[in-house]
Parts: structure tokens; sequence; C-alpha cells
């Protein structure tokens, strides 16, 4: 698959398959493409060449036949002010729900549900702009939950979040994808997750797959280590002042 | 932060929740078109006091109305400054340099005034009695196109974060020291925060707008239906029915003259 946006950037020849059921870390720096990869994957981006399979299906253009393969995948916004549009989080939450044309007692046992698991109930009457950062993020994801996703893609899920926030969001994820067997992608800076967490990696650099492998594996290859830097480098900086 | 929108927030407690929405937003224009066609001082006042005294039995909080709509003062003002030097033929003062103000402009400005303040004040009472949801809700129930109502909830949402976004650029500009810059500098500063919020908002509204795609926004948004009762129905019909009678029935003026001199006679 290729893309190029008219800034220049580039999308290079990738291509590579994602199981069902597994935990994906796509990593790579800043600006290396990720995002744009991931808008590619959910068919917001068109590929200039290639194409895009989800469960078997072909991403078309076709609006009818996006929305059925969209119903069963849950884009988290890297920023959750994209995302969060409604006055309230409880109406937001229900946006998705109602879009699948559940009936109004299963929109509100799912909402329910929903904000219970990111553990907002006591927010639900709160406009979006009244939370933190962590809140937001948290209503966002609730707001993908809701729709029961087979295939949950995340943008920088645990980024600028505390741990206890990423403890209980691992929590949800975890639980979601034993009882459900969903399938997650996600996009990260801290190779801690994309070490622990994934049973496979993808490690993007300028729009090219440098690694697409096992996590440990990738973190032993020496042109991804130069690539990623580490902390070892930023403490001989500082020690060396 | 508050949003700076008319409507009521969602946790917000009222009086006239019981009341469809639909019916809310129907009953300011029930009360405004006719003194708006109309061209009666006493039916317009009348109009006004009987919003003011719903204001005030329904706790609806007139104090935040009154002060946005000082805003809209100096509009006001600008429409009918000069309507007393073109209008009517009764002198009622002549300046040295050979202007003069007339009688019928001096009145007409003050009737124009007082419509276009009434009427702002009757939608903004009876807005703010809307949750923004309600609002929209009772919008799709009136079978507004979903294509008008859907950008018109994502211009609604931008309001506030436009606002919020340009204070917290102002804000972080402030860290930097703006303050001690000159006043053209100040004034480029501000253009360029103008220049950037629109194009980031913009770019904002493009993301939101996958966003509600990726969950199936075709244009139509759904909302959980609110049944209308009799007893809203029987609200709407009375509001009519008192405005009918206020036009045809009552001669408000007698009434009013009755009233002055009984208090000066
Ligand atoms: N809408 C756009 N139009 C043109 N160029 C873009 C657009 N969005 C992103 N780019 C460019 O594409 C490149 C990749 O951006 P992308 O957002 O995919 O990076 P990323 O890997 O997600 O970075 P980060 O880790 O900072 O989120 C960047 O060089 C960026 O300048
Ligand atoms: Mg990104």
């Amino acid at each position: 698959m290729n893309y190029s946006y008219n800034s220049g950037f580039k999308i290079q020849n990738i291509s590579f398959k994602l199981e069902e059921k597994v935990v994906c870390g796509l990593t790579g720096n800043n600006g290396s493409g990720k995002t744009t990869l991931l808008r590619l994957l959910v068919g917001l981006l068109k590929p200039k060449s290639g194409n895009i399979k989800i469960f078997n299906n072909i991403l078309t253009r076709n609006k009818k036949e996006l929305w059925e393969i969209r119903e069963s995948i849950g884009f988290l916004f890297q920023n959750p002010d994209d995302q969060l549009f409604a006055p309230t989080i409880e109406e937001d939450i229900s946006f998705g729900p109602r879009n699948l044309k559940l009936d109004e007692e299963e929109v509100k046992v799912r909402v329910d549900w929903a904000l219970d698991a990111v553990n907002l109930s006591e927010f639900r009457t709160y406009s979006p702009f009244n939370l933190s950062w962590g809140q937001k993020k948290r209503a966002a994801l609730a707001g993908l939950l809701a729709m029961k996703p087979k295939l949950l893609i995340l943008d920088e899920p645990f980024a600028n979040l505390d741990f206890t926030s990423i403890y209980n969001h691992l929590v949800i994820l975890e639980k979601l994808r034993k009882e459900n067997e969903i399938t997650i992608f996600f996009t990260s800076h801290n190779l801690f997750f994309v070490e622990h967490w994934a049973k496979k990696m993808l490690f993007l650099d300028n729009g090219r797959i440098l690694f697409d492998g096992k996590p440990h594996e990738g973190l032993r290859n020496s042109d991804v280590k130069q690539l990623l830097g580490s902390y070892d480098d930023i403490l001989t900086l500082i020690k060396n002042r | 932060m508050r949003t700076t929108l008319p409507f009521r927030l969602e946790n917000e407690r009222l009086y006239l929740r019981r009341i469809h929405p639909l019916i809310r937003l129907i009953i300011p224009f029930i009360l405004v078109i006719p003194f708006l066609v109309l061209e009666d001082f006493y039916l317009t006042i009348t109009i006004l006091f009987i919003t003011l005294i719903i204001d005030l039995l329904l706790r609806v909080n007139f104090i935040t109305i009154f002060s946005r709509l000082k805003i809209v003062i100096p509009f006001v003002f600008l429409i009918t400054i000069f309507i007393p030097f073109y209008v009517g033929e009764t002198v009622y003062y002549r300046f040295p340099i050979g202007i003069t103000i007339y009688q019928e402009g001096l009145n007409l400005a003050f009737l124009l005034s007082l419509r276009i303040f009434g009427a702002l004040f009757i939608f903004m009472s009876f807005f703010s009695t809307l949750t923004y949801s309600e609002f929209i809700g009772a919008l799709t129930k009136l079978r507004i196109p979903s294509v008008l109502i859907g950008s018109l909830i994502i211009m609604l949402h931008y309001i506030p974060i436009l606002a919020s976004s340009n204070k917290k650029i102002l804000e972080a500009q402030e860290m930097r020291g703006k303050k001690i810059s000159t006043y053209w500098q100040n004034l480029k500063t501000h253009a360029y925060i103008l220049g950037k919020s629109i194009v980031m908002n913009m770019e904002r509204s493009e993301k939101l707008y996958e966003s509600l795609k990726m969950r199936g926004f075709s244009g139509k948004i759904s909302f959980a239906p609110i049944k209308l009762k009799a007893s809203d129905i029987g609200i709407l019909i009375l509001f009519i029915l008192i405005i009918v009678n206020f036009i045809f029935v009552i001669n408000l003026e007698l009434i009013y003259r009755g009233v002055f001199t009984l208090i000066m006679p």
C-alpha cells in the first residue's frame, strides 16, 4: 500500500498482516507516519495504490459498505478534543450505539456499562470541557467501547495518563479482549507497552516499515535501536553537564 | 468553564423541565411574532411583562440574560440612532446648525429598540430553559433538514472551544511577556491568534467530522425520544389563547390608562 500527503510525506510500500485477537503495537518516532497509517487503515484516507482488507472485506469507498466495516471498528483519536462533541459525556457515548440502531433500552445499558468500565459514572452529565485530559481520554474510549467493536485501533492510548489510569485502561482492555475476543492495534512511544503488552510489533520510520515481528526481537534490532535512542543517551547528557 | 452558549447546562435543575422541549422552543415565537407584526406599544409591554413574570415564577436567571443583552446594545444603537433625524414632521428639537430631531422618529426609534430588545429577551428566556441537546432534539422534531442541524451542531460545538482555545493561546502568550509589548505588536499578535485559531478550528472540525463518521454519522443525529404529552399541548394552546385574547378581545390601552390614572390621578 502507498500513500502520500501533498506536503510530500509518503507512506511507502507498506504491507503487513494482523492476526485476529492479537495485540499489536505500532511504534516509531514523531512524524514517522503512525497516525497516517491508522487513518489509512480505517478508510479516513484513501491509499494511492494497494488495498486494505479488514475481516476479509476490502475497504471500499462505498459509504454503506464502509459503515458496515466500521461498525466493528473502534478508532481512538490521538487528541480526545477531536472526538468529544456532545454537550455531555453521556450524550457523546450514546452517539455510536444510536447509530448502530440499537433501541433506547440497550443504548442506556451500554452507556451505563461503558461509563462504569472507564470509571466515569459520576461525571455522566458533565460537559467534556470540564474534564481533565485523562478523563477526556477515558470518555473518548467509552464512546468506542459502547459500540462493542471487534477491532480497536488506538492512537496513543496511554499518552499523558497517570499509572492508575493506565492500569485501569489496561484492565478494561484486557477484560474486553478475553470476553469478546477483540483485536487491538495501538500506537505508542512508550516501548514498555510495545515490549510487554503487544504480541507483535511494527516499527515505522519515515513512512516505511523497518521492522515487523516479535517485540523482544524488534527491540534488539540494531536499526530500530539506533533510531529509537534511549534514556542512556539522555542520562549521559545530564550527567556530563 | 461555563459554556458561552445561551443554553442551560445539562445538570442544572429547572421547574420547566417537565414541559416538552419542542413546546419550549415554540412558545417564544408565539410571544414574539404578534408584537413584531402588530405595531402596538401596549401589546409589546404586556408580552414583555408576561415573560418577566414567567421568568420570575420559574426562576429563570434573567440577570444573566440581561448581561448578555448588553452585548447587542451598540448594534441596536447603530440601527436606530439616525431614525429621529429623518423620519417624521413634528419638530422635537432643532439644533442651531440646521439638524432637526423629529417627534415621530424618536417614537419609532424607541419602539424599534424596545421590540428588538424585547424579542431577544423573550428568545433568550425560553432558550435558556433548553439544554443544548433538547434544543437540537426539538429542531429534529420540527423536521428541519438533518444537514442543517448537523452543521449547526458542529458550529455550536466550536463556539466555546474557540473561546477557550483563544484564552489558552492568550495565556500562553502572556507567560512569554505579551503584556510588555507595544500597542502595534499587540495588534499583530491578535491578528496572528485569530488566523491561527481559524485554521486550527477548521482542522479540528475536519477531525471531529471524521470521528463522527467513524461512529456512524450520516448527517442525522438521533436523540433519546421524549413523548409529547397532552399537558404539553394544553400549555401551548393556553399561550395561544392568551395572546389572541390580548390582540382581539381585551383593550389593553384602556387598562393601562386606567391603572395609570389610579396611581397618578
Ligand atoms: N493532513 C496532513 N497533510 C499533510 N501532511 C501531513 C498531514 N498530517 C500529517 N502530515 C505529515 O505526515 C507525517 C507523519 O505524520 P503522522 O501524524 O502520521 O506522524 P506520527 O507518527 O503519528 O507522529 P506522532 O508520534 O507525533 O503522533 C508528518 O511529517 C506530518 O507533517
Ligand atoms: Mg500521531
